[in-house]
């Protein structure tokens, strides 16, 4: 063996017999070498609910992903319904079925309450005193019919889910919940989440959270007056909206209870046949301006557009928006007096 | 070089390389890394103990020794966050010192003038033996690219050849003639004479 095969030798293979040269070098550099044992490896504080080496953003987005997936599934089984499948009753007066049938009436004595499932998208309560029939039943629309009484109904679906025909007209509700009166030939909607459309032969409207409106056949549905108006402010509303050509006094009561807020009523009421709209218009554009001045002018040469714009302007939910009404989703007992 | 080669007298034997190191050759890593893939620390810990000197080496083939030291745990930290992209177990040791390349280029980008490149060696060890390892690592990094990992991995950290193959996962054939070739200019450097 060369002195250069050992060399390659003992390179190779430090159990063979050494070689001097290597060895020097060797043992002059085992003082750099590294030792695992003196330097132990500090592993940081495992985060909670992430494994090594899975970056937290990873199990956030596999939660959200999961959270999407099981959101989306089970909005598609909570918004199907099979065809004229029956409701269920949750709660009623002794005697009664446990299942509301299409077709089927529930006539409650005064005193007494029942709580009806809609479907799977939310819950009615009626109250005593009240008739009402279930005329139809598929996924996202239900279409039922109040005779007398009230309801009180909590929904999250899509608009037009629920839909009650009333000796007045139609009430649609638009992702909310809303309490449901009928009192004779007269129809009262009090709306506490979301919005609520009334629709008659004269016209039709659309109520928001925290409005009420009345219908009555012979008129176009009430405009929305908001529950919070000043004491004064909703009689002088419909007196108005029941003889708007002879009022003059009234338009003024109207335009000085009313608050910003109250400009949505303003609104409304300009296209309504008030001879003083432009009392109408003027307060309201001291309430809350339109957009642009220019708009004003034009809802008083009764441009319908123009009155849009501005009503979209007014700090109101979008109507669209009924999926932001998730809390009407929830059972009513995790809501502190809610709907009860 | 300043500080030749002293070969006088008795040699102290060199301890063996890394603990466990025969491992890496027999292929008893993988399960560890399957291991450590699925959370499992203490599998990463054995592993860390397996291949830090490998790291080390590459890492102290481009560094000051103190960095390189330092640098380790960074390697294997850095390894651990990404552990889950290794496809192959196997390929462990090779992806773990391509790992400590990119960071030793990193270190040596950021901060190449503030460093005083000398290595500082054991305060245990005789002045000049400190003298002598610090002329061969300088040596030793002054060779080309090729030779100078794999020197460092048998000289420093104690290797033999078939497990620095292993380890960085260049082939048999390739760390011989590395071994072989680099030494060669690593002596001459060095100023000693066979």
């Amino acid at each position: 063996m060369t002195m250069n095969d050992r060399v390659d030798e003992y390179l190779w293979d430090p159990a063979a017999p050494p070689d001097r040269q290597v060895l020097a070098i060797e043992s002059s550099l085992s003082a750099a070498r590294f030792d695992p044992e003196r330097r132990p490896l500090q592993l940081p504080e495992r985060r909670a609910g992430s494994a090594a080496g899975w970056p937290l953003w990873r199990s956030l987005a596999a939660a959200a992903a999961l959270i999407l997936v099981a959101g989306a599934g089970y909005a598609a089984w909570r918004w199907s319904w099979p065809d004229n499948r029956p409701w269920f009753v949750a709660a009623a007066p002794a005697g009664s079925p446990a299942r509301l049938p299409v077709g089927s009436r529930l006539d409650l004595s005064a005193g007494e309450t029942a709580l009806v499932d809609v479907a799977r998208i939310g819950t009615m309560r009626v109250s005593g005193g009240s008739s009402v029939t279930l005329r139809a039943t598929a996924s996202n629309r239900h279409l039922l019919s109040l005779d007398r009484g009230s309801v009180h109904v909590r929904v999250w679906a899509p608009p037009f889910s629920v839909v009650f025909q009333t000796p007045a007209g139609e009430v649609r509700d638009v992702g909310c919940e809303f309490q449901l009166e009928v009192d004779g030939s007269e129809v009262r909607v009090r709306v506490v989440s979301g919005w609520v459309q009334l629709d008659n032969l004269q016209g039709e409207i659309l109520v928001p959270a925290g409005a009420s409106s009345e219908m009555i056949t012979s008129r176009r549905p009430g405009v929305p007056v908001f529950d919070d108006a000043v004491p004064g402010f909703r009689e002088a509303v419909r007196r108005l909206e029941a003889a708007p050509g002879d009022a003059a006094g009234v338009v003024d009561r109207v335009a000085a209870l009313a608050r910003p807020r109250d400009v949505l009523t303003l609104l409304h009421l300009v296209n309504r046949g008030v001879p003083a709209r432009h009392r109408l218009v003027e307060q309201a554009a001291e309430l809350w301006p339109p957009p642009n001045l220019a708009i004003i002018n034009r809802v008083l040469q009764g441009d319908d557009r123009a009155l849009w714009e501005w009503r979209d302007s007014l700090p109101l939910p979008p109507v669209k928006g009924w999926w932001r009404n998730w809390r009407d989703a929830l059972p009513l007992w995790l809501l502190d007096g809610n709907a009860q | 070089m300043g500080v030749p080669l002293a070969i006088r007298g008795p040699i102290e034997p060199v301890s063996p390389g890394a603990p466990g190191a025969k491992a890496l050759l027999t292929g008893d890593h993988v399960p560890l890394v399957v291991a450590a893939q699925a959370g499992d620390r203490d599998a990463f810990g054995e592993l860390y103990r397996l291949f830090s000197r490998a790291v080390h080496g590459v890492l102290v083939a481009h560094l000051p020794r103190r960095d390189a030291d330092d640098l380790v745990q960074d390697v294997f930290l850095h390894a651990l966050t990404r552990l889950r992209d290794l496809r192959d177990p196997a390929a462990f040791g090779g992806w773990l010192c391509t790992i400590a390349r990119r960071r030793a280029a990193d270190h040596y980008r950021r901060a190449p003038a503030q460093e005083a490149f000398t290595d500082a060696i054991s305060s245990e060890a005789s002045p000049d033996l400190v003298a002598q390892a610090q002329a061969a690592l300088a040596a030793i990094r002054s060779l080309p690219e090729a030779y100078r990992e794999t020197l460092a991995l048998r000289l420093v950290e104690g290797l033999s050849g078939a497990e620095i193959a292993a380890a960085t996962g260049l082939t048999p054939d390739s760390v011989r003639v590395n071994l072989h070739r680099g030494f060669r200019l690593l002596r001459d450097r060095l100023g000693s004479t066979p």
